[in-house]
């Protein structure tokens, strides 16, 4: 897979600017960590790298159709289970890979029930997992951590950590420990300014 | 309203017996007003009478016909319509015709068209057809587009989005939908039958209690026409619940 350039994008919303000359490039099989306060205009980048929003100028070159990712909402189908849930995505996958899977990110005894009766990390992890299993040639992560205690951010850290290694990821979030956890290069973003790699 | 408790229920109903039976005795015309306990025993005589359940047996499959085509056939025009625009410009219409013209007036006119036996059929049809299509238009409308993009970025094929988005999100607008229909295609397909007058049906049997001014066969065929639709409407609810569940069991 080639590398993902950025270049000269520019978004508004109305009027205000949210991506204004933004450039960057990521690395393909390595993980890059986006980081910037609210507002900034982070998931407006992973909604144009998705092809949901269109930039007002600007160019992205060298994203594979094969995506996969977490949301900034988590998406699910409330009334399935985590099973059907990653099922949806992946349909072929043996229910002992899945297994295995579900209790790494220890959703194992949870896995039959409706998500919509899950709390919301449980949700979380729920689509991580999804997002992880469907295998996309680049991994998309919005605040993949948001609503996660300390403990499981940590270990479903680590297991996003393995499961992506080799992987080309891109990660965005407004928290400096969620980048040290996750690891990988630093890109910080600016409201409304140019990204500046680190 | 709120769902009232049974108890509720059976004591208006009885209030409503007790009514009905004050004003009968007050009149002392069974021609005018017969009383629920003449109706009862006319019932009783009913049931005793083979053709009693063919009567039932023929109106049922007909209407239970036409309201199982509207239902298709207003989900595969409201599926198709929210897909091209197009044709929900072209099929407005129809569709505003056939709501807003009088059920009498169809009849007459599928009756220069139609063999009266499958009049009720195709009466029950029309009247659903609507019904559906703008409910399940509706409910396509307001489907997750969240979980539509979701779909879209996994790649996620037409039948799987179909299972696991559409019909959940769907499920409200379909019970509506049909809760409505379903008293509706009995009330217009019963009509077809008095106006058409097909052998063997509960039309026909309503049709010559008019005739012959009987009162308690009028009244006791009303009866069975208000507790059928009742059944098969609870019955086609549960079914349509009982594949919710199984749907989302996966």
């Amino acid at each position: 897979m080639e590398e993902i350039l950025v270049r000269g994008l520019c978004k508004r919303f109305g009027e205000k600017v949210v991506l204004q000359d933004f450039s960057a490039r990521f690395t393909s099989g390595q993980t890059t960590c986006v980081m910037g306060r609210s507002g900034c205009g982070k998931t407006t980048l992973l909604n144009i790298l998705m092809g949901f929003v269109s930039p007002d100028a600007g160019q992205v070159t060298g994203v594979p159709s094969h995506l996969s990712a977490v949301f900034q909402e988590d998406r699910l189908l409330d009334g399935f289970s985590a099973r059907a849930n990653i099922a949806f995505v992946r349909p072929q996958l043996t229910a002992k890979l899945l297994g295995h899977h579900l209790e790494a990110v220890g959703l194992a005894q949870d896995a039959g029930r409706p998500v919509r009766e899950l709390s919301g990390g449980m949700r979380r992890r729920v689509a991580i997992l999804r997002a992880v299993l469907a295998d996309g040639d680049l991994l998309l992560l919005d605040e993949p951590f948001k609503g996660l205690d300390e403990a499981t951010r940590a270990s479903v850290a680590a297991y996003l950590r393995a499961e992506t290694a080799g992987r080309t990821v891109i990660m965005v979030t407004h928290d400096p420990d969620e980048v040290a956890l996750m690891g990988g290069s630093l890109l910080k973003m600016e409201p409304a300014e140019q990204g500046q790699e680190l | 309203m709120s769902a009232k408790p049974r108890w509720e229920k059976a004591v208006a109903i009885l209030l409503a017996l007790v009514l009905w039976q004050l004003g009968a005795m007050a009149l002392n015309s069974p021609i005018l007003l017969v009383s629920p306990l003449r109706v009862f025993v006319r019932l009783t005589e009913l049931v005793r009478e083979r053709f009693f359940y063919a009567a039932i047996g023929f109106s049922l499959a007909r209407i239970i016909a036409g309201f199982l085509l509207g239902l298709a056939g207003g989900s595969l025009l409201a599926a198709a319509a929210s897909r091209w625009r197009i044709l929900e410009i072209l099929l407005w219409p129809y569709i505003t015709v056939i709501k807003t013209t009088p059920v009498a007036s169809f009849i007459i006119l599928c009756l220069i068209w139609l063999d009266s036996s499958n009049l009720s059929v195709f009466i029950a049809f029309l009247m659903v057809l609507p019904i559906v299509y703008a409910n399940v238009l509706e409910g396509i409308r307001q489907t997750d587009s969240k979980l539509l993009e979701m779909a879209q970025l996994f790649r996620v094929g037409f039948g799987r989005r179909l299972r696991y988005i559409y019909l959940p999100q769907l499920r409200p607008y379909l019970t509506t939908a049909c809760s409505v229909a379903l008293g509706l295609s009995w009330k217009a397909g019963i009509a077809a039958e008095v106006i058409g007058i097909p052998d063997g049906s509960i039309g026909e049997m309503l049709y010559e209690a008019k005739v012959y001014l009987s009162s308690p066969d009028l009244f006791a065929w009303t009866v069975v026409i208000i507790a059928v639709s009742i059944l098969f409407e609870k019955l086609f609810l549960l079914l349509l619940k009982a594949g919710y569940r199984r749907l989302e069991r996966g």
